[in-house]
């Protein structure tokens, strides 16, 4: 039972167990207590005895008037009071002897008594050692459990500060994992955006080239157009690489040139579309200056 | 953390610099093609009693196409064929290519046709030039080739010489029979009409610059004569009747003096000028060596004559007014027959190369030259008067005839398809 009750206690908050710890010892202390206070009342062995005689004397006095009065009557009639004397006196011996039997049996009482006492002391002792042991036990177990509990306390601290720890190292390890995987992220993105430009570039320039070939096929260079020229022909065109406008600005050249020029952006329409969308330009200004 | 940053600041750099070329997107164009432009000369709706006696877009495509400038797209492949008062559809002729079109409609009152042409550039839709002009329907070769001119001068900027004419020397015949023609034409070959029908040999004819005169030289009496002949009217005078030979006259380019060639003495031909006011000669040359075929610069101030002086026929150049000869040719062993281009810019030339005679273009200023045709036998050229193109004799024998060459020697054509012997053409004006 005191192993239920302890499984019990551990399973409760320290204060709830040491209070009803506690309670318990109260109790048996009380329960121990009331023992005592009964036991008190034998304890006495002496003045029980001397007590006893008293009630015998009340009783005796009592018979001694009853007889004073026979006495008076017997001297009337001596022989009759003489014989009920004697039996008088036979049932005092008798009475005394019964005093004297329950004397004995009242010492014999006392006797039992006191060895009752002795053992109840002997019980309450025990008891009471008992009661001592229990609260050293308990004073003990109390400490282990405080001590334990400590332990417990300072494992469960420990615990918590490992536990702690491991979640700081674990949540640095996480902290620097994701601060890794964006730099990783970003080192791909940035490549992806690297490869992307040089695709767009390489697209680009791909595209340009293209673009030149065309209008380079269809540029019927007049005889006049010769190294020094200088010219600049603005486009618009849609994604379709159709040319929607064709502008002359800055021009050296005379209206043949300008001519052959304009003509010559207008008939490379469409142009050549990029491979990469991304590298499309819809305004492109050409500059026309032959080289040789 | 450094890095990332890095990363993203290079990725917007690349972005921005991406975006930059984007905006202000230029792409160099340093060359084109050398190709003739194609062009459509739709036939012109005719508009009289009479059949057209003459197909003038036919002419004009004709002449664009002989400049090598231009490649006119043949009429099977119109699309359509508008004329001067239709509402152009530019799309049927993107769809063939061609960068610009004419189109014109002639209309006859009796015996005048008046011709309207308009020419566009097919790309960006613009009128380049519309223009009427009347004519005389039985000269409508000629408005045909004025049409031409008007059209090339708007394309190329420069004028036209297809209203101009040519002059050359028929050979027929042989031995007792033959005969010599000094020939007029168009500047196509066609339209040929006698100038001066000779048994005797007829050689060296030269336009006056305005085209009004002709010199030539004729035989006779094994004498060498130059004359002056007018072209409309015929009339004509001896120049030079000088002992020897008298040959190779040339018009100085204000018309008032003709550089010839005399031999006083055996076997020394020298330059000399004659002033046609006063015919007075001065003596240019004084080598003992050969000096014939003289031009002049178009300034008048020079003279490039053929020498053998040093050893083998070259070029020399020299001042009208008289001085040192200095040598212009150093190409080769044989450079004669000099003509010199209407900018004073080249020198049109025959060079032999590999035993083969062949059209050369000398550039004055650098000294480079260029062969402009094969050969074996290309001699006599003649500059047209626009400078576009040459003019000149190709064969031999009975089989001499005339062929044109574009200065750049993209484009070689014959004149005259009859195996006649045709030779030493000069190229003129019309007055």
């Amino acid at each position: 039972m005191i192993g239920a009750m302890w499984k019990w206690i551990r399973s409760q908050p320290l204060s709830l167990g040491l209070s009803v710890l506690l309670h318990v010892v109260i109790g048996a202390l009380l329960i121990l207590g009331t023992s005592l206070h009964g036991a008190n009342i034998h304890d006495m062995p002496g003045r029980g005895n001397e007590h006893q005689p008293i009630q015998a004397v009340v009783v005796n006095a009592s018979d001694y008037k009853a007889a004073e009065d026979s006495l008076k009557k017997a001297q009337q009639a001596k022989e009759a009071h003489a014989s009920r004397l004697k039996a008088e006196a036979e049932q005092a011996e008798k009475s005394r002897r019964k005093a004297e039997q329950e004397l004995a049996q009242l010492k014999k009482q006392r006797q039992s008594t006191a060895s009752d006492v002795a053992s109840q002391q002997k019980k309450l002792h025990d008891q009471s050692q008992q009661l001592q042991n229990l609260k050293a036990q308990a004073d003990k177990m109390a400490k282990e459990r405080k001590a334990y509990q400590d332990k417990i306390a300072k494992l469960k601290a420990q615990a918590e500060k490992a536990q702690k720890a491991q979640a700081e190292e674990k949540a640095r390890l996480e902290k620097a994992k994701k601060a890794a995987e964006a730099a990783r992220k970003a080192q791909v993105q940035a490549q992806a955006q690297a490869e992307q430009e040089a695709a767009i570039k390489k697209a680009r320039g791909n595209w340009v080239a293209a673009i030149s070939r065309k209008v380079i096929a269809n540029w019927i260079r007049p005889p006049s157009a010769q190294p020094g020229l200088d010219c600049y022909v603005k486009i618009t065109q849609l994604p379709s690489g159709q040319v929607v406008s064709a502008k002359m600005e800055q021009c050296n050249g005379n209206s043949v040139v300008k001519q052959s020029i304009i003509t010559a952006v207008l008939k490379a329409s469409p142009l050549p579309t990029p491979e990469d969308p991304q590298a499309f330009s819809r305004q492109i200004t050409f500059e026309f200056t032959p080289d040789q | 953390m450094r890095k990332l940053v890095l990363f993203s600041l290079a990725a917007v750099f690349a972005t921005a610099v991406a975006a930059t070329a984007r905006a202000d997107l230029v792409i160099k164009i340093t060359q084109g093609v050398n190709q003739p432009t194609p062009v459509a000369v739709v036939p012109f709706a005719w508009n009289g009693p009479q059949a057209a006696p003459v197909d003038v877009a036919s002419v004009v495509a004709s002449d664009l196409q002989r400049t090598g400038l231009f490649s006119p797209l043949p009429k099977g492949k119109m699309l359509a064929q508008p004329n001067a008062d239709s509402k152009i559809n530019f799309a049927n002729w993107k769809a063939v290519s061609v960068n610009n079109l004419v189109v014109g409609s002639i209309d006859v009152t009796g015996d005048t046709a008046q011709i309207r042409f308009r020419l566009f550039n097919v790309y960006t839709g613009q009128q380049l030039v519309g223009y009427s002009l009347p004519a005389k329907v039985n000269d409508l070769r000629f408005a045909a080739h004025q049409v031409a001119d008007m059209i090339y001068q708007k394309l190329t900027g420069r004028p036209g010489a297809f209203a101009t004419r040519i002059a050359y020397i028929r050979h027929d015949g042989t031995g007792k029979n033959s005969r010599w023609n000094l020939m007029i034409a168009d500047s196509d070959g066609a339209n040929t009409q006698p100038l001066v029908k000779s048994s005797t040999l007829l050689m060296s004819p030269d336009f006056s610059p305005t085209g009004r005169r002709i010199a030539y030289v004729q035989f006779g009496n094994n004498q060498s004569r130059i004359y002056i002949q007018n072209v409309a009217t015929g009339q004509r005078k001896v120049a030079l009747k000088h002992q020897g030979v008298n040959g190779a006259p040339a018009f100085s380019p204000d018309g008032k003096t003709l550089a010839v060639v005399l031999s006083t003495r055996p076997g020394d031909p020298d330059i000399y000028l004659l002033d046609l006011a006063t015919g007075q000669l001065q003596q240019l040359t004084h080598s003992p060596a050969i000096d014939t075929e003289p031009a002049w610069t178009p300034d008048g101030k020079n003279i490039i004559f053929t020498s053998d002086r040093g050893g083998s026929p070259q070029l020399y150049e020299m001042p009208a007014s008289g001085g040192k000869a200095q040598r212009i040719t150093w190409n080769g062993s044989y450079n004669a027959r000099a003509a010199v281009s209407p900018n004073g810019k080249d020198v049109a030339l025959v060079h032999r190369e590999n035993g083969a005679l062949k059209i050369a273009l000398l550039n004055l200023a650098t000294g480079n030259m260029t062969m402009l045709t094969n050969g074996p036998t290309d001699v006599s050229p003649s500059f047209a008067p626009n400078g576009a193109m040459i003019l000149y004799s190709t064969g031999s024998g009975h089989q001499r005839r005339l062929a044109t060459v574009s200065v750049d020697g993209q484009v070689h054509e014959e004149l005259t398809g009859a195996a006649v012997a045709l030779s030493q053409p000069v190229w003129g004006n019309i007055p």
